[in-house]
């Protein structure tokens, strides 16, 4: 079992003696202003998999909606995937992003049977061509974990 | 083509807290057109990233620039170099006679650190600042081939080193390997001094039809497109194939090939970018891009010096103004009179601007502008 709070970024803390919140921005309304849900455009799940758009006559699919398919131009539809898939590569993140503080890790997963999903990782970049798989977390970030598996391959 | 620059100017490149947008741009401006001597103006195209809503008008109404068509253009980091494209559009097509492009970032009035990422886009909203896409490319290209620490940080080394004689670049000092790959972790791989720093400033380059009596440096060839789908099946990293599609249509235009240039003004925002990009512009073979810095193919005095200037690294990254920076630069190469920086018999150069934050796509933007020093 994973424990989250490990792989979960720190939010804003205090920071004495100031007693104040650490940011790296002036403030300006575009980045202060908290969107609501349904503007977030992070990856959904459902039932622990991925949501995704799909094409249904080419291989195209996406975890963004979009009314047709922008590769072939045929009709999509929304679709669910297992959400396995290997690093295609990786990084750790070491300044602060609005909400988060470092470091965090990311990789970018190709998905077995879709899109490249960027997620969290714990702070050290996974290795190219680590076998993972994706969860959603409480905070709606999506996590990598690595797949511990005998058959699996563990690099390309 | 049957264009040209008439004219070019900029302000300093640094954190300039005290001066505003209009100071930066009336600097740019002014000794551009006192370059240029083309008398008036038809139409204004300015790039700007951050500006806001008036953003042109407002820094250009104080110079005169009032009445004539004024258009405020965003393309990320090729904002510069897309309103030198619409510029050179607007004469080429007889819309407008002579036509001024201007680029402006005030960078130092709006954020601390690094940019933050969008909201609204989903690798933005997940947390993935520009530093930690290039990072990505970082990351690929030590596994596809090897590149080494060392080796992106001959890219910083090499640009620095070249902005020592850059009176207005923002570091004119030099670092070493050591220096750059102790600096301060940003993305891993990529440190501090491998990303190009905050900075303010302003440039500007009028464009009409060449003038025989002033032999102005000619527009060879213009190319601009926005990125294709990318995913799992994109062949190479991001920011590689806009720039290389763009680098094919270019050569066509402009009849040439990428090593009939004789020097470049590459898109080194991060270390690893000027090295994908090298490879992307045909300069090397894929995986290639790392050992033309490290043998000093590069360098100025080297067989096809990139970022004489010092490049974004060195120089600094006011978003909209940078494209047209490198312009600037290009042009003074040409004409020779680039000073301690100055390639030596530089007949053909190359501009490349690239920019990102639109995830699912290979670059928002890549402008690409080939110059030419007129035959007498």
């Amino acid at each position: 079992m994973t424990n989250d709070d490990e792989l979960l970024p720190k939010v804003w803390t205090r920071i004495k003696p100031n007693d104040r919140l650490v940011r790296n921005t002036l403030p300006a309304v575009r980045y202060d202003v908290e969107l609501p849900g349904s503007q977030d455009p992070r990856p959904k799940f459902a039932d622990g998999h991925l949501c995704v758009a799909a094409c249904r006559t080419c291989s195209w699919s996406s975890i963004s909606s979009a009314p047709l398919c922008p590769s072939c131009g045929n009709d999509v539809e929304p679709s669910i995937i297992d959400p396995v898939g290997k690093v295609w590569s990786a990084t750790v993140v070491h300044i602060e992003t609005p909400g988060r503080l470092p470091p965090y890790g990311l990789a970018y997963v190709d998905v077995d049977a879709g899109p490249r999903v960027l997620a969290h990782t714990a702070p050290q970049r996974l290795p190219v061509g680590t076998r993972v798989r994706l969860r959603i977390r409480a905070d709606g970030d999506v996590a990598a974990e690595t797949v511990v598996d005998a058959a699996s391959e563990t690099a390309e | 083509m049957n264009t040209a620059i008439l004219g070019v100017g900029t302000s300093r490149f640094g954190k300039q807290p005290e001066r505003t947008e209009s100071d930066l741009v009336w600097e740019a401006v002014r000794e551009a057109l006192r370059d240029a001597e083309s008398g008036r103006i038809d139409a204004v195209y300015l790039g700007s990233v951050f500006g806001d809503m008036g953003v042109a008008q407002r820094t250009l109404h104080g110079l005169g620039l009032t009445g004539i068509p004024i258009v405020h253009v965003e393309n990320a980091c090729a904002s510069g170099t897309t309103a030198l494209s619409e510029a050179e559009a607007g004469v080429a097509s007889g819309r407008f006679g002579t036509v001024l492009a201007v680029g402006v970032e005030h960078m130092t009035s709006r954020f601390r650190g690094a940019i933050p990422p969008e909201p609204r886009d989903p690798e933005g909203r997940t947390g993935l600042a520009l530093p930690a896409l290039y990072a990505m490319a970082a990351t690929r290209y030590e596994h596809m081939y090897g590149v080494t620490r060392d080796q992106l940080a001959l890219v910083a080394v090499k640009n620095r080193r070249h902005a020592i004689n850059n009176p207005r670049a923002h570091f004119r000092t030099p670092v070493t390997v050591n220096e750059v790959l102790c600096s301060r972790p940003i993305a891993d791989p990529l440190t501090l001094l491998e990303c190009s720093p905050v900075a303010d400033g302003a440039a500007a380059a009028v464009v009409g039809r060449p003038r025989p009596s002033r032999a102005d440096v000619r527009l060879r060839g213009c190319v601009m497109s926005s990125g294709e789908l990318w995913g799992p099946d994109s062949p190479h990293v991001w920011g590689y194939d806009i720039v290389a599609s763009a680098a094919r249509r270019l050569y066509e235009q402009a009849d040439i090939g990428p090593l009939d240039l004789d020097v470049l003004e590459v898109h080194d925002a991060f270390t690893i970018g000027e090295i994908v990009t090298t490879e992307a512009l045909g300069l090397c073979d894929e995986g290639g891009g790392a050992l033309l810095v490290e043998q000093g193919e590069t360098s100025l005095g080297g067989r096809r010096p990139v970022n004489p200037s010092g490049g974004l690294l060195a120089r600094g990254h006011p978003l909209g103004c940078t494209g047209l920076a490198q312009v600037a630069e290009l042009v003074w190469q040409l004409r020779g009179q680039a000073g301690a920086r100055q390639v030596a018999d530089a007949r053909l150069g190359l501009v490349e601007t690239m920019g990102g934050g639109v995830s699912g796509i290979d670059g928002n933007a890549c402008v690409l502008v080939a110059l030419e020093r007129p035959s007498t």
